[in-house]
């Protein structure tokens, strides 16, 4: 049979490795380690971190940023590829612990104090290197991700795709900042830490539209 | 008549993607004629060629993005899905444009096509939604007249038209055909 499309397409046929999930995984790794070494290096742990640790605030702050990580990296590789979609309860059930554990500091505070004085009392004091470390190692991660392994992707939902690695890119410089931040009040940690967060979603929702195939 | 060997296509793809030309050519002939199928039962006739060929396209670029440890019937089916997808949301799109008079001659034959797609998306969503789509944007009346053949209020067609094509883009986006 002859067939001009197809003589051109096996002419420029070239050997290609598939794209590898261990790949995505490994990127995200090492945008994590990269940018919580230079957390650590350049502003230190936090002083409190054993008291931290054993208070259960790492597990909360620290834990509950992975464990969306972990979502946001799972929905990333899963949109990547147009026959594989992500499991959406898993990813649902992480949401679900982090919002119950949003919801149970919350309750905490309530218990302790007026949720309306702390909301309107808010110490931003670490605000100004919070918001820039994490807008600066999300894009850093973003720009990774995005030159490495979405440039490559094939999504039937190119936008949730973009806004998934916006969010993961977000999650993992907030996490790594995680590691400096002493400040642990509920409504610091939606505010300075979510906001960025989920203004890295937005962007990357935004940049999605350049991954249509 | 051509037989597909779809029991051979995961063999074929992981030799093409070890740059075997043989094999390349053996899929793509396949894949051509399942496509073709594909696209036949679900867009008007004029259009299937072009998908076919934009799908021969999307595989070529993105076969690196296909799973060895899956099926890659599974992985063509969504490639063709998404470009068949793709195609309807810009006919959904097309018909909203209005034609001025000379384009309209042109691209009538386009024109044409892009109807019969949206009009087996119509079959999808309630009939009372479907007749009033189809006044404002297939026979192209005016609010105005569609509220008066309807005897319903404008803001209520108006409201119908905007639910009614945010509803079949999310058909379309789902592949509910």
């Amino acid at each position: 049979m002859i067939d001009p499309l197809i003589d051109e397409l096996v002419g420029d046929l070239r050997p290609i490795k598939p794209m590898q999930n261990w790949f995505a995984w490994a990127l995200a790794a090492l945008g994590f380690a990269a940018i919580s070494a230079f957390v650590i290096l350049y502003y230190g742990l936090r002083e409190d971190f054993g008291l931290a640790m054993s208070s259960g605030t790492i597990i909360w702050k620290n834990g509950g940023l992975m464990l969306a990580a972990l979502a946001a990296a799972i929905a990333t590789i899963a949109l990547s590829r147009p026959h594989t979609a992500p499991p959406r309860i898993f990813i649902i059930a992480i949401l679900a612990i982090l919002l119950g554990v949003i919801g149970w500091r919350l309750l905490d505070l309530a218990g302790q104090s007026s949720l309306f004085y702390e909301v309107t009392h808010v110490n931003f004091g670490g605000a100004g290197i919070c918001i820039p470390v994490i807008i600066g190692g999300g894009i850093l991660v973003f720009g990774t991700i995005w030159l490495l392994w979405l440039n490559k992707s094939a999504s039937q939902n190119p936008r949730e795709l973009g806004a998934a690695a916006g969010l993961l890119s977000g999650l993992l410089a907030a996490s790594a900042y995680a590691f400096h931040c002493n400040m642990d009040n509920i409504f610091y940690f939606i505010f300075v830490y979510w906001l960025p967060i989920i203004g890295f979603g937005i962007f990357g929702y935004l940049m999605g539209a350049k991954l249509k195939w | 008549m051509t037989q597909i060997r779809q029991d051979k296509w995961d063999d074929w793809i992981n030799e093409s993607l070890a740059g075997n030309q043989a094999s390349y050519r053996l899929l793509l002939c396949d894949l051509r004629i399942w496509l073709g199928a594909f696209f036949a039962k679900r867009v008007y006739q004029e259009g299937v060629e072009d998908l076919v060929q934009e799908t021969l396209l999307a595989v070529h670029a993105k076969r690196a993005t296909y799973d060895p440890s899956r099926s890659f019937g599974a992985w063509v089916n969504a490639v063709a899905r998404h470009k068949w997808i793709d195609k309807i949301r810009a006919n959904v799109k097309y018909v909203m444009v209005e034609l001025d008079e000379e384009q309209a001659d042109d691209n009538a034959v386009q024109a044409n096509c892009a109807k019969y797609d949206v009009q087996k998306l119509l079959s999808q969503i309630p009939k009372n939604q479907a007749d009033i789509i189809s006044l404002v944007k297939l026979q192209e009346m005016t609010i105005e007249e569609a509220a008066q053949k309807t005897g319903l209020s404008q803001s209520y067609i108006k409201v119908t038209v905007h639910r009614g094509l945010k509803k079949l883009q999310a058909i379309a986006l789902e592949g509910a055909l």
